[in-house]
């Protein structure tokens, strides 16, 4: 046990959740034969591809030592209006735009009222959370939208030489934003803003330009999220991801982001949105309740957070 | 409980009415050393009832680590503390208050959404029954009590203190301190936030005070002050015990000079710059607290901004650099005028700041040195719009080797490193952005004699650069060895402009405090 503590003290945080992920998938696959299937790891793409797909976003907001709870209500809001649109016979493109659009405005409310109004970002964007999925039921008054296009089921359903092809926009995000955090001047700055706003304002970073395009971004993957529900499920329906707000979060942290901000890499998020998949359809595959799921999730999130901790105390000492 | 208003302990009275002065604090031989620095070495203080002793020193002699160590808040190394006959090596805070030890700091210590009443008898609010509930009559009485005697009786005790003035704020502090049967009572620059009307009202507080025997340690840097209000004055300098003198039979020159009376050392390394034009100009910069402020610089030259805490130095640059809005000014560069609105805009016309707070202003501790070097100069390191991290590495192993920052690699977390390394990374930051101007706030603070003369060095080499640099320091032999001139503030006024030739310590300090 003492092996296994000092191993996890020393690891580097996207590590533990690495390893963590690697026990799971070895519990799974010995419980379950079907688990290391092709079919099912592809699966495991599909369920991840949402939350991934926000997370990707969330990870920048995070970073920035902000948080954006509202992600899933506006992904809700921006689905109605993508079902009213198509409803209303717009066609694909224009939809779509339009769809994303509504995120980047949606990111835009929140970075207002947390720049400019000063809310802190976790009231903000919990304040946003029940104003957008308030308007997802108000749009229809709570009426679910079906859907019924081979374009949309596409985006939802289809594969490209067996790969969900929603997974690959997941990975696409994940790429741009990797891309973005890493080598781009903005990037940076969203690591020296998050680390010391006091610092990054006297190196001439305009503080506040930075939060609004990560806001942006955060909203952007949130509807892109919204799309691929709506895709998925055939329907456009006001009270998509409800319950799941917490979701995107718990896979940043367990990626190694703290919420403190300034440190990370948007690859963690990945790993922890993985373990977060993994252990859903794991448990699936074993037949365990839904509520237990959820029990599990929150104990795995705990412990991953305890790792941390431990480390962290360990860098201090 | 029964609870008197006044508890306060009045001076022993001999059979002939004549008043004994007893000793009420004797601290000896305190000793207290932190990791690489004394702060106080074997500092003797003595202190009568029903006196006033000014305790005096530069910034960094001593006198707050002195005061934190009587307050309980720091424990001395060595030496004893006898208060009230009864000697302690050490005791806490709360053993600190209950003998009797009241303090009143800069900063004020109060709870902006509770009343007057509670304030005042923080920690001690009169409770009845088993639940300790608060027994108010009991507490708005006891509090009224304290109130009339600090001249707060026109307020109610159930005010709010967010309602009331910084003098009101000050005499909950003092309110507080009598409230707990103070003997001794410290104040640290009760005066900083006062004007003259709230400072007299205050200094008539005192000597009622000291009518009733409390022995009163008065810190302060405006030495009109202490020729009203002192009877002692105590002189601490380097972290040691200089002398005692009474106030009556003494003058500025002599307590100054005992403030400063050290020689300046060869740490200093010689420069030998050409001085050129007129480099950058500040006109008439105006904030709520600066009056009127105009200095130059040359290319070549270091020009010093002295002045004692609070005079203005550290404003004057957070306006130049555009991190604090100026009322008024401009500042001239090259023949033009401007005003820089933003830290961008000043890192693009050449002025670059190193601030006084390494930890919450210089450096991002959580990054790597080598992100924390390229920060201000992003573009520096743009190539076809992407960041080339490959170069960027390499500018980073480049200034860590030229300024000698002790580091793993430049990708090591530069909260790891220690302090002085950390002020390279601040300096090589701000020397990335290729600077005409340079601003030094307080440079060599809390770091070694080591690393303090390379950043000597370093500055000398700026002038060989023909850079125009300004920098603030409050330590007088440092400001003087390496300024070719100096402007001094005080009280957000340029009070006295020195040229090197004409340097004394005796005369910036009479300048800082305001004495010309």
């Amino acid at each position: 046990m003492s092996k296994v503590k000092s191993l996890l003290k020393n690891s580097k945080s996207e590590l533990s959740t690495v390893i963590m992920l690697v026990v799971l998938c070895i519990i799974f696959g010995v419980q379950s034969e079907y688990f290391f299937t092709f079919r099912n790891i592809m699966n495991i793409g599909t369920y991840a591809s949402i939350m991934g797909t926000m997370a990707a976003g969330l990870t920048v907001a995070m970073l920035l030592g902000g948080l954006d709870v509202s992600q899933y209500s506006l992904a809700a809001m921006a689905g109605m209006i993508m079902g009213m649109m198509i409803e209303a016979g717009f066609s694909v493109p224009v939809t779509l735009a339009v769809t994303i659009l509504v995120g980047i405005l949606g990111g835009c409310i929140n970075a207002f009222i947390i720049t400019i109004m000063r809310v802190n970002p976790i009231i903000a964007t919990m304040g946003t959370q029940f104003i957008f999925r308030g308007a997802a039921f108000l749009l229809t008054d709570g009426r679910y939208i079906r859907i019924d296009d081979p374009v949309y089921y596409f985006i939802g359903n289809g594969k490209i030489f067996g790969i969900p092809f929603c997974l690959m926009v997941m990975l696409i995000t994940y790429i741009i934003v990797w891309y973005l955090l890493k080598y781009t001047k903005y990037g940076r700055q969203v690591f020296a803003v998050g680390g010391n706003i006091q610092v990054a304002k006297l190196a001439g970073i305009n503080a506040n330009r930075v939060k609004f395009i990560s806001h942006i971004i955060a909203g952007v993957t949130a509807v892109m999220g919204g799309i691929i529900t709506v895709c998925q499920t055939s329907s456009a329906m006001p009270n998509h991801g409800y319950g799941n707000d917490m979701d995107g979060i718990a896979a940043v942290i367990l990626g190694g982001i703290g919420l403190a901000g300034g440190k990370g890499k948007v690859g963690g998020t990945l790993i922890g949105i993985l373990v977060l998949a993994v252990l859903v359809n794991g448990m699936t595959l074993l037949n365990v309740q839904a509520y237990w799921q959820q029990v599990v999730k929150g104990l795995v999130l705990i412990f991953a957070v305890f790792i941390d901790a431990l480390r962290s105390s360990k860098s201090k000492a | 409980m029964e609870r008197s208003v006044f508890p306060m302990v009045r001076s022993k009275e001999d059979k002939a009415g004549e008043r004994v002065v007893e000793k009420v604090l004797e601290m000896k031989g305190i000793y207290k050393a932190f990791p690489g620095v004394v702060a106080v070495d074997k500092v003797d203080l003595d202190l009568y009832g029903g006196e006033v002793l000014a305790l005096m020193g530069e910034n960094g002699a001593g006198k707050s680590t002195l005061i934190k160590i009587l307050s309980g808040m720091y424990k001395a190394d060595e030496g004893e503390i006898i208060v009230g006959g009864k000697s302690y090596k050490e005791f806490t805070t709360k053993e600190a208050i209950d003998l009797g030890i009241g303090i009143i700091y800069q900063e004020l210590n109060y709870l902006n959404d509770l009343t007057i009443a509670e304030n005042i008898l923080l920690g001690q609010v009169p409770t009845s029954g088993p639940l300790k509930k608060i027994d108010y009559k009991n507490m708005f009485e006891t509090a009224k009590g304290i109130m009339e005697r600090v001249g707060l009786g026109y307020r109610k005790p159930t005010d709010m203190v967010s309602e009331l003035s910084v003098a009101e704020k000050q005499l909950i502090e003092i309110a507080r301190a009598f409230s707990r049967n103070v003997k001794i009572l410290v104040m640290d620059e009760p005066t900083s936030a006062l004007n003259e009307v709230e400072t007299k009202k205050l200094f008539e507080l005192i000597r009622d005070i000291k009518k009733d025997g409390v022995g009163v340690i008065y810190i302060s840097h405006r030495m009109e002050e202490l020729f009203q209000i002192a009877d002692r004055v105590e002189i601490m300098r380097d972290g040691k015990y200089i002398t005692t003198l009474n106030v009556k039979e003494t003058n500025t020159d002599e307590i100054v000079a005992y403030m400063v009376g050290r020689e300046v050392n060869d740490m200093y390394p010689s420069r030998d710059c050409k001085i050129g034009e007129v480099a950058f100009e500040v006109k008439g910069l105006s904030t709520s607290y600066l009056k009127d402020i105009n200095l130059q610089v040359r290319a070549g030259e270091v020009v010093g901004l002295f002045g004692l805490m609070g005079a203005g130095r550290s404003e004057v640059c957070r306006c130049v650099v555009g991190s604090q809005k100026a009322d008024k000014g401009t500042l001239v560069m090259n023949g033009q005028e401007f005003m820089n609105a933003t830290p961008l805009e000043a890192l693009k016309r050449g002025i670059s700041y190193v601030p006084a707070e390494r930890k919450t202003e210089g450096v991002n501790l959580v990054a790597p040195v080598r992100d924390n070097i390229t920060l201000s100069n992003l573009d520096k390191i743009k190539r076809k719009g992407k960041l080339d991290l490959k170069y960027e590495t390499q500018l980073a192993e480049e200034w860590v080797k030229k300024l000698s920052v002790k580091t793993p690699s430049v990708m090591t977390e530069a909260g790891t490193l220690s302090g002085g390394n950390q002020q390279k990374l601040v300096i090589a930051k701000s020397l990335n952005t290729d600077p005409s101007v340079m601003i030094l706030n307080e440079p060599t603070r809390g770091i070694d004699v080591g690393a303090k003369v390379e950043i000597y060095n370093l500055i000398n080499e700026l002038c060989s650069q023909n850079k125009a640099v300004i920098m603030i320091s409050s330590e007088l032999p440092e400001i003087m060895a390496l300024s070719d001139r100096i402007y001094v503030l005080c009280e957000g006024k340029i009070t006295g402009e020195v040229s090197k030739g004409d340097y004394s310590q005796e005369g910036l300090l009479k300048y800082a405090i305001g004495e010309c």
